[in-house]
């Protein structure tokens, strides 16, 4: 029993002993595990650090460089625009000069132009006066010589004239006189036949043209009555059409029961009225005693007016 | 009230549904199972029966008598069936009420028991088209427009045309 105890006394002993061996090795295993986590972390915010540094520095170093680029660039846009600048001036300056030079030519050859030209017209005109002189001359020879001779001829040809007609008169007077009759008497002919023709054709002419526009303005008429008559029996039965689904759509909608029943009882009466109901006993009411209206005072009023419409109720 | 069984019947469909039933009270006088008043009471209304019940009483038809019943019964049905019909084109289709105002106008004025058949033709408009006794006449709202219509259009032909 003891060595029992003994036993079990040991086997709890070693497994303290076990459990806080394992409790140490735990222990110790964390703190390393702390202590590098930590070990890294300082080198990863130094190496971040320095990435910052030098990131600084490029950044720095880049925007100095782009400050001497711009410079440099600005010094040399100068330069460019000077050197365009005096390339123009002296451009400008010789076309200028060339144009001034050959402005001074131009005139030169112009006014030397103008002289030679200015002599020659001179030339011209006198040549030109000296011409007309001869004409001159030359017009009033002409004039002399002619009127002499139209005036030798005009008397020639006035005595050959008076010679011949003398005989031409009297034959032409009597040609004239024999046509004139022959005319006169043939106009006279025709004239009579014209008169008597015409007479007779136009009063034929008056009876047919009288009879073919009667019965031409007939057949038009009637065929303008077919037409009126049938487009007015087409617009009635259309006008009734829509009349009477109007008629149809409003009243049919408007009309109450008690309306209806009022209207039945109406077509009943007047039925009775047109003796649609032949009775001998319809003097006589239902007791058959004496004449008494069937149905009331204001229903015996049979005209179905839509003009004089009863009071009709409304079914609101 | 002697009223006779005639008397309930309004409507075309009123006058087949008492033929039918009084064919069925017919075919039923022989059973042995129930009386004549039972089997009246049980095919027809309580004022159609009464009806019935006391116009066999007045002529004397002894209930116990199946022969006489069925005579009865016969007649009863040759009545119905001699009802002239009047026919109603209208526009509406009339309640009850309406049935038994035109049926009683009927009564007073024909002093004839009339069977009323509705034909409704809503395109009437209103008022009513009447056939009886072979006539045929029509009081409809649509009739009276055309004939206005109609009347008008003769008129407006009548006035001479001014050339």
């Amino acid at each position: 029993m003891e060595s029992y105890l003994l036993i079990s006394l040991l086997a709890n002993l070693v497994l303290m002993v076990f459990l806080l061996v394992f409790m140490y090795s735990v222990y110790l295993h964390d703190k390393q595990f702390d202590r590098d986590r930590r070990a890294l972390h300082l080198d990863a915010s130094k190496s971040i650090e320095d990435a910052h540094k030098r990131s600084k520095e490029i950044i720095e170093s880049a925007v100095e460089r782009a400050k001497d680029t711009l410079l440099k660039t600005e010094y040399i846009r100068e330069d460019i625009i000077k050197d365009l600048e005096n390339n123009l001036k002296e451009v400008s300056e010789a076309t200028i000069g060339m144009v001034r030079n050959e402005a001074l030519g131009f005139n030169k050859e112009y006014r030397t132009m103008l002289e030679s030209i200015q002599v020659e017209h001179a030339k011209m005109l006198e040549e030109a006066r000296t011409a007309l002189k001869d004409i001159e001359y030359l017009k009033k020879d002409l004039h002399v010589g002619l009127q002499s001779q139209i005036q030798a001829v005009l008397d020639a040809a006035q005595k050959n004239l008076t010679e011949e007609t003398s005989s031409f008169d009297e034959e032409y007077v009597t040609l004239l006189e024999s046509t004139k009759k022959e005319y006169l008497t043939r106009a006279q002919e025709t004239l009579q036949t014209l008169e008597k023709i015409p007479e007779q054709e136009l009063a034929e002419f008056r009876t047919i043209l009288r009879t073919e526009t009667l019965s031409a303005q007939k057949l038009l008429g009637n065929r303008i009555d077919e037409l009126f008559t049938t487009a007015e029996k087409e617009i009635d039965r259309e006008i009734e059409g829509i009349t009477g689904t109007v008629v149809e759509e409003v009243l049919g909608k408007k009309l109450t029961k008690a309306d209806q029943e009022t209207l039945v009882m109406r077509s009943l009466e007047k039925a009775k009225v047109e003796g649609m109901f032949p009775s001998k006993t319809a003097n006589m009411d239902h007791s058959g005693n004496s004449e008494q209206p069937a149905l009331k005072e204001e229903q015996t009023d049979v005209s179905v007016d839509t003009s004089k419409k009863p009071e009709l109720k409304s079914e609101k | 009230m002697n009223l006779p069984i005639t008397s309930y019947i309004y409507s075309v469909e009123d006058k087949a549904y008492m033929l039918e039933k009084l064919a069925v009270l017919e075919k039923g006088i022989f059973s042995l199972k129930k009386s004549f008043e039972e089997q009246v009471q049980e095919y027809f209304s309580l004022p159609v029966a009464e009806a019935l019940l006391r116009s066999a009483s007045r002529a004397q038809i002894s209930s116990t008598n199946p022969e006489l019943i069925q005579k009865f019964l016969k007649d009863q049905q040759a009545s119905i069936k001699s009802l002239r019909v009047v026919v109603l084109r209208v526009a509406f289709i009339p309640s009850n009420d309406v049935l038994r105002n035109i049926s009683k106008w009927f009564d007073v004025y024909l002093q004839e028991k009339v069977v009323i058949e509705f034909v409704v033709d809503s395109s009437l408009i209103g008022g009513a088209a009447i056939e009886w006794n072979g006539r045929y006449l029509d009081y409809s709202l649509k009739k009276l427009l055309q004939e206005k219509m109609s009347n008008k259009h003769k008129k407006e032909k009548e006035v001479p045309v001014s050339v």
